[in-house]
């Protein structure tokens, strides 16, 4: 059973994808069925809006999750009526999400079922704290990283990343876009002194001065800077941005004379919006970029099958994200 | 006030904010005597530590009205909603034990171990919930099925023959629960109203209230305060200066120096008369209130610019209003600051003395604040003592206040002490300025 071990080791699991149908529902309902016989006790959950039965873009069938008996697991009221299992139900959020009251509950039988979320972040976190709580040794999170939906699954532990042919019928080519969200999954993590300072601050920019004491730069966003008067650099040349990083920011940070010297600080790699060229070229002049929170990607699967119908061959896709990536690579079809 | 209370349940907050000002001296009296039980409790250590097991318990309890609502009109609850009763219950249930072995609630809180009983067949008292198997033979025999079945076949025949039984199963419940729906509404109801008691006794000790003694003639206060000014002075490091005060069926006219606290006053005396009627109790010392029909007030600057009213305009308007309702119904508290206080001194005063003397002639128990001198009328006069005679230190504006003496003074003289000048001094304003006034009042005289 591969990087099933991997992901016990953690408390909390993601599962992206790259793009829509990139087969990350068959990813997780692989790593469920993996998980029944574990014997752990395993929670699902998701970031907002997923689990229609066809998928909103394409039309697509889309596969619902199947549950496993004994499985924990969170959806909104909707999605919780139109389960197709017998479950108990543990909790009923009194707070609603705008996708309707979350509701927890436990499969008594085993059988499929939609899964949707909370659509923030901190409610995500919460959720997986309170999983915690209930003894639950695995949180697994049906991940999105699409910008629609603000929460971000790089709060949990660990993470899985489904990539495949709807992202790039060229194998080259799709190896590329993959390798760069690998990239930006890996990069740096802050210390934990620098992390600490940021928790409860999830707007504006700030910079980190020599001393260490960190200033509010009273810009709201990157979108922002140029209105900015003042010297971005008057506190000191670490800054760390919580909103979105984008070509412009890039752009700008590495045209300055002391890109060296710059070390730009995202929340986490999904608020990185900044094309491969850009950040390349960024990083190639000298700028260093860290991430707040950074979650351990554990393993890629790759779905050979486009939306379309178009097949890439399994094994030569699989062997040549390997290498470009350097972590183990699975079609879970395969397995 | 009522911001500051610490509810707990959402049931709590709807009912206080659904609640109306009472003019019922029983029903007063029993919303007073239920909080003052509670007061006392928090007194003793071990009932302070039920209620704030309560308390933890509160926070848990669900809203289920609208379920209950749902029961009512006949409909068929779905697992959500019977989690929720469950819920409900179950915790209920658990503060109604706690109540009863430390007689915490004034207030009876019924029995529904019924509903616990019908949701919880297999008697775990953990308040989750599915149309257990336990309800029906059948329902189990197919559900063994379903689980028996090998991974991946197609189960769906199965499932809607379980659904359909789940259905049944569903409708009997709903049917059972709204036989027991006036006892669910009256827990329901009585734990929110528990909540809200327990929350105002917390707010009675936290903020030093007292219980006022319901009277028929005279609303009188010893060392009345105003909670939020004392606590903004306490900040500062400053004590708040109590005041007595006592109005019978007349109108009392008061008269003091600027900031010598007379709006201060007024805005107490009203917030005070809504929490002994909202059934809080109140900031004083001593209290004993009369109960109104209407507390009418006019105070401050309502200026409407928008409605094309000058501050004057809109304040005789208001005035007017009081008086019309003073026509109609005699039990009100009438509480007007610095009366026609925009318009020029003649005329102004020849406003205040009808007013006054006009409510004073149907008897309407209120007050009136004002700078004129010598306003005739036969009113009761108040005068705030105001500056104490010997200042030593250098006064400023952040001490000012500790050289004032709130406390009122009979005043038959009808004049008005003349400080104005002397706190204008005070607070540092241009000399030039000051000399040429002083001058002025002295051509006059």
């Amino acid at each position: 059973m591969p990087f099933i071990e991997d992901i016990l080791k953690h408390k909390s699991l993601s599962i992206v994808g790259l793009e829509k149908n990139t087969g990350k529902t068959e990813c997780l309902n692989y790593v469920l069925s993996r998980l029944k016989d574990c014997n752990v006790k395993v929670a699902l959950t998701s970031i907002g809006i997923d689990g229609e039965t066809r998928d909103q873009v394409c039309q697509t069938p889309k596969p619902e999750v199947t549950v496993y008996e004994g499985m924990v697991f969170v959806t909104t009221e909707k999605h919780y009526k139109q389960k197709q299992l017998v479950s108990e139900i543990l909790d009923v959020s009194q707070r609603a999400t705008s996708l309707g009251r979350l509701v927890t509950a436990r499969a008594v039988t085993s059988g499929k079922v939609l899964i949707s979320g909370s659509p923030e972040t901190a409610g995500l976190k919460l959720m997986i704290g309170k999983m915690n709580e209930i003894g639950i040794d695995l949180t697994i999170v049906d991940g999105a990283l699409s910008r629609i939906s603000l929460a971000s699954p790089a709060v949990t532990d660990a993470m899985i990343l489904a990539t495949g042919a709807a992202v790039s019928a060229n194998i080259p080519q799709l190896v590329r876009k993959t390798k760069f969200l690998f990239d930006l999954i890996n990069i740096e993590e802050v210390d934990a002194a620098v992390k600490e300072q940021f928790v409860g601050i999830e707007k504006g920019i700030w910079a980190i001065g020599n001393d260490g004491d960190i200033h509010d730069l009273g810009v709201a966003s990157a979108y922002m800077l140029e209105k900015a008067r003042e010297d971005l650099f008057r506190f000191g040349t670490t800054i760390v941005v919580n909103g979105a990083i984008t070509d412009k920011l890039l752009g700008h940070l590495k045209s300055q004379k002391n890109v060296k010297e710059i070390t730009l600080i995202a929340r986490d790699f999904t608020r990185i919006f900044a094309t491969p060229e850009v950040y390349n070229a960024f990083i190639k002049k000298g700028g260093t970029l860290k991430v707040l929170q950074k979650t351990k990607l554990i393993a890629v699967c790759v779905n050979p099958t486009s939306p379309e119908g178009y097949v890439l061959d399994s094994e030569v896709l699989r062997r040549e994200m390997q290498q470009a990536l350097q972590v183990p690579v699975y079609d879970v079809r395969q397995i | 006030m009522v911001d500051r209370l610490d509810i707990q349940s959402g049931v709590g907050r709807r009912l206080l904010l659904a609640s109306e000002l009472m003019t019922s001296k029983e029903a007063i009296e029993r919303e007073h005597s239920n909080q003052q039980h509670l007061r006392e409790l928090l007194d003793d250590d071990a009932c302070l530590s039920a209620t704030n097991t309560i308390r933890v318990k509160l926070a848990q309890i669900r809203d289920i009205k609208g379920s209950l609502k749902n029961l009512e009109r006949g409909q068929v609850l779905d697992d959500i909603e019977l989690f929720e009763v469950k819920h409900f219950a179950i915790v209920a249930n658990e503060i109604r034990e706690i109540s009863n072995s430390k007689g915490i609630s004034p207030i009876d809180l019924p029995n529904i171990e019924g509903a616990i009983a019908l949701l919880d067949p297999d008697g775990n008292r953990i308040p989750s919930f599915y149309i257990y198997d336990t309800y029906s033979t059948e329902l189990a025999s197919i559900r063994k099925q379903i689980k028996s079945q090998p991974a991946d076949s197609d189960v769906n025949g199965f499932l809607e023959k379980a659904e359909a039984i789940e259905d049944t199963i569903r409708q009997r419940l709903s049917n059972e629960l709204r036989a027991m729906l006036a006892t669910l509404r009256q827990s329901l109801e009585h734990i929110g109203k528990l909540d809200i008691l327990i929350a105002k006794a917390h707010q009675a000790k936290e903020l030093q209230l007292v219980r006022p003694d319901i009277s028929d003639s005279v609303t009188s206060y010893q060392g009345i305060f105003n909670p939020q000014v004392k606590e903004i002075l306490a900040q500062q490091g400053k004590r708040f200066q109590p005041v007595d005060i006592s109005l019978d069926r007349s109108i009392c006219l008061i008269t003091g120096a600027n900031m010598a606290g007379k709006t201060v006053m007024l805005k107490t005396v009203a917030l005070s008369q809504y929490l002994c009627q909202f059934g809080f109790f109140v900031p004083a010392a001593k209290a004993s209130v009369c109960l109104v029909n209407r507390i009418m007030t006019s105070i401050g600057d309502e200026q409407s610019e928008l409605k094309g009213l000058s501050a004057f305009a809109a304040e005789i308007l208001k005035i007017s209003h009081i008086v019309a309702a003073a026509k109609t119904d005699k039990k009100l508290l009438v509480l007007i600051d610095e009366l026609a206080r925009t318009t020029n001194p003649t005329e102004g005063k020849a406003i205040v003395s009808a007013t006054a003397n006009m409510l004073n002639g149907m008897g309407i128990r209120g007050i009136i604040t004002t700078h004129y001198s010598g306003v005739k009328t036969d009113c009761h006069r108040l005068r705030v003592r105001g500056f104490v005679d010997s200042i030593n230190e250098t006064v400023t504006i952040d001490n000012l206040s500790s050289f004032i003496d709130y406390s009122l003074v009979d005043d038959d003289s009808g004049l008005v002490p003349q400080e104005a000048l002397r706190i204008a001094s005070l607070l540092g304003v241009d000399d030039e300025l000051l000399g040429l006034a002083r001058k002025a009042i002295d051509e006059d005289t």
